[in-house]
């Protein structure tokens, strides 16, 4: 059974299509940041390190407005200060789209649950530095923080004195207050690395950071931003002045509105409700998603021992192992082995056995080929018929699919988990084409599985798709789930192409070959 | 247009966080505050230890040392304008309360001038002698917004700021 996504994750995607529609429509699948939201976060947060470190040297714990006063008046340093902050910001923002895309793909339970709750803290800690970030400024906003944010501190039982007693005061407040301030904000980075660390551990070629034309597009962006916009700088903090009317930064203070309605009391008691649901959410959220997919199997007596798919696996699972059992001489010394509790049953491992021997339970390659066939076998085909492979992660269960004339939706789990004979399998049974409608490789629910097709499918990537099938009928296109329209332009584009040269599918079997490798073979 | 479609988009990504740093929020305050704030060491007293009179002699403890030392709850009551704005009763920090008093209170007022009393005193305790500490009387301008702190010093002085 191909497992689907949560229906939470369903419903919240349907929530979010409108939205997720409108930022496809003016970023694209490449320049998308909520494609690669978590790698950007990281960018972003070198950015705030880069800006930050110069910062550093020119603020005086003695006179900390005066110092930041004396930075933003410096044009070069000005800008850093606008660029440390816009960073910063947009870092969280990053987080937060991380964090509803991770919700939206279903990807927050059973092995995922440690990335899921290394996140949290990971967030969590973000925000704590940046709060201390902005105390540091010691301006009003500073001094709302400050002030509030200590309340939450009196509630806890360490205190022998109301620890707000060092705002009574402007005299109260001395340098080694301001001192602790600074170190933590430049400690508590280094924290920040391991439990990054621990949040990507469990997947394998873990990418830190974006793509080339992402690093400039917002780099330049933020650098320009900061030039154009510089970061307001609000009056001094005086604790014996009632702060008024402040700029608040919503992504670092927005518990400050929250705590002034609710008291300090209540906005605990909203905190604590709010960790301990998103704290437990791996083990609600996804009851009937991948939480519940079983893990993949090796049938040992089908292994070669190539590693195949310990070089395809996403979550590093699979390992290989010295054979224990038929040491006949005829199979290899190692065999691949399953670790389940690594597997989320992504099915990617299946598409990479040649010989069809891994896979999660009725998803391996041999259950796909005749799962295929009896669909293939109930058709009526018809001259320029196209079987639509269609991820169920992604459109593939649009119900607009099977009004089509002329095209055979056939849902699928991941596109990286279907075996290329399976593609072959429906062009032998009668299609005239083969249209599989992957995610963009940005934005797999399974991290690698469009990648891996479109290198079995065009270069040759250990199961690959056979040299005899004409590369001319199938047509991978990559779509976000939410474009259902263009990729029904797609697929009918496609499907004309296909009626109007006819040629390649009359063709007979043994001579179809991969005509676009020929032609690149003719030009080298 | 796509190139287009991107840049629109990405000023209007940008646009959002630099609109989102300069979020106004909060309103000037119509009321002024008196804050009370001090730390300082309670009077102590001492408690008995009652002995077991069958103990021998050099079991027990020498009369002189026969006691535990106990720091006194105090009561801190606030008058505003002759009427009572807060009575509250201070006890010594820490799990045995044995360390110094803090006080930390922010009490709202409305501006302008008022009378403002304040009372510090240890809670007045069975066959102990009182050593009363003079409290704090004056007229003080509140102006919106402001803070008027006062401070009590060890010695039983008073400071006010600003």
């Amino acid at each position: 059974m191909i497992p689907r996504k949560p229906k939470l994750s369903r419903l919240l995607g349907s929530w979010l299509a409108p939205w997720e529609r409108l930022v496809s429509w003016f970023f694209g699948p490449d320049y998308n940041p909520t494609y690669q939201s978590g790698v950007l976060a990281v960018y972003l947060l070198a950015l705030v390190v880069a800006s930050g470190l110069p910062l550093l040297f020119f603020y005086k714990v003695g006179a900390p407005y005066e110092s930041v006063q004396w930075v933003q008046g410096q044009w070069a340093l000005g800008w850093l200060r606008g660029l440390h902050r816009y960073a910063s910001d947009a870092a969280v923002v990053a987080v937060f789209f991380h964090a509803l895309r991770m919700l939206q793909g279903g990807r927050t339970s059973g092995p995922r649950r440690r990335a899921w709750l290394s996140g949290l803290a990971l967030l969590g800690l973000m925000i704590f530095i940046g709060v201390l970030g902005l105390v540091m400024v010691w301006d009003e906003q500073g001094e709302k923080l400050a002030v509030q944010g200590i309340q939450f501190l009196a509630g806890l039982p360490f205190f022998s004195e109301p620890p707000g007693r060092i705002f009574a005061d402007n005299q109260a407040l001395g340098e080694s207050f301001f001192f602790m301030l600074i170190f933590l904000h430049v400690a508590l980075p280094l924290v920040l690395v391991f439990l990054f660390l621990a949040h990507t551990s469990r997947t394998a070629r873990a990418r830190y950071w974006p793509e080339r034309h992402l690093v400039r597009a917002y780099g330049w962006g933020l650098a320009g931003l900061a030039l154009c916009l510089p970061v307001p700088l609000a009056a001094p903090a005086d604790l014996l002045r009632l702060p008024g009317r402040v700029y608040l930064d919503p992504w670092y203070g927005f518990w400050l509105p929250a705590a002034e309605k609710l008291g300090t009391g209540g906005t605990l008691l909203a905190l604590g409700l709010l960790l301990l649901g998103l704290g437990s959410l791996p083990w609600w959220w996804a009851v009937d998603g991948p939480g519940r997919a079983q893990a993949s199997v090796v049938d040992e007596s089908s292994c070669t021992g190539c590693t195949q798919c310990v070089q395809d696996c996403p979550y590093d699972a699979i390992e290989m192992v010295k054979r224990t059992h038929l040491l006949d001489g005829r199979h290899s010394p190692l065999v691949a082995l399953v670790n389940s509790d690594l597997c989320v049953s992504c099915g990617l491992c299946a598409a990479s056995c040649a010989p069809m021997g891994v896979g999660p339970p009725q998803r391996t390659g041999r259950d796909q080929l005749r799962a295929a066939e009896q669909f293939a076998s109930t058709r009526d085909w018809r001259e320029g018929d196209v079987v639509l492979l269609a991820c169920r992660w992604g459109s593939g269960e649009h119900p607009g699919w099977s009004a089509i004339p002329g095209i055979h939706c056939y849902p699928t789990g991941c596109c990286g988990s279907i075996h290329t004979s399976v593609l072959e399998l429906f062009l032998r049974k009668g299609a005239a084409g083969v249209f599989v409608l992957t995610c963009p490789e940005r934005d797999c629910s399974q991290r690698e599985g469009p990648k891996w097709l479109r290198l079995r499918v065009y270069e040759d990537r250990e199961a690959e798709l056979q040299a005899r099938v004409d590369r001319r009928r199938v047509r991978l296109f990559a779509c976000p789930g939410v474009e259902v329209e263009r990729a029904r332009r797609e697929l009918l584009a496609f499907r004309q192409e296909l009626l109007k040269d006819p040629a390649g599918q009359s063709l007979p079997e043994g001579e179809l070959r991969c005509r676009s490798s020929e032609v690149q073979d003719g030009q080298t | 247009m796509a190139r287009l479609r991107l840049l629109f988009g990405l000023f209007i990504l940008l646009l959002g966080l630099g609109w989102s740093a300069r979020i106004p929020w909060g309103e000037s305050p119509a009321h002024a505050t008196l804050r009370l704030s001090w730390r300082c060491n309670g009077q102590e007293i001492k408690v008995p230890i009652a002995q077991d009179p069958n103990l021998p002699a050099h079991m027990r403890l020498p009369p002189d040392q026969a006691y535990q030392v106990r720091m006194r709850s105090y009561l801190l009551r606030v008058l505003l304008d002759g009427r009572p704005l807060l009575e509250k009763r201070i006890e010594p920090a820490g799990v045995r309360h044995d360390r110094p008093l803090s006080v930390l209170e922010e009490l709202a007022v409305a501006p302008g001038r008022h009378r403002v009393e304040v009372e510090f005193r240890p809670e007045p305790l069975e066959g102990v002698k009182e050593n009363l500490l003079p409290g704090y009387q004056g007229q003080l301008d509140f102006g919106a917004g402001r803070v008027q702190l006062i401070t009590f010093q060890e010695e039983g002085h008073w400071q006010l700021k600003p």
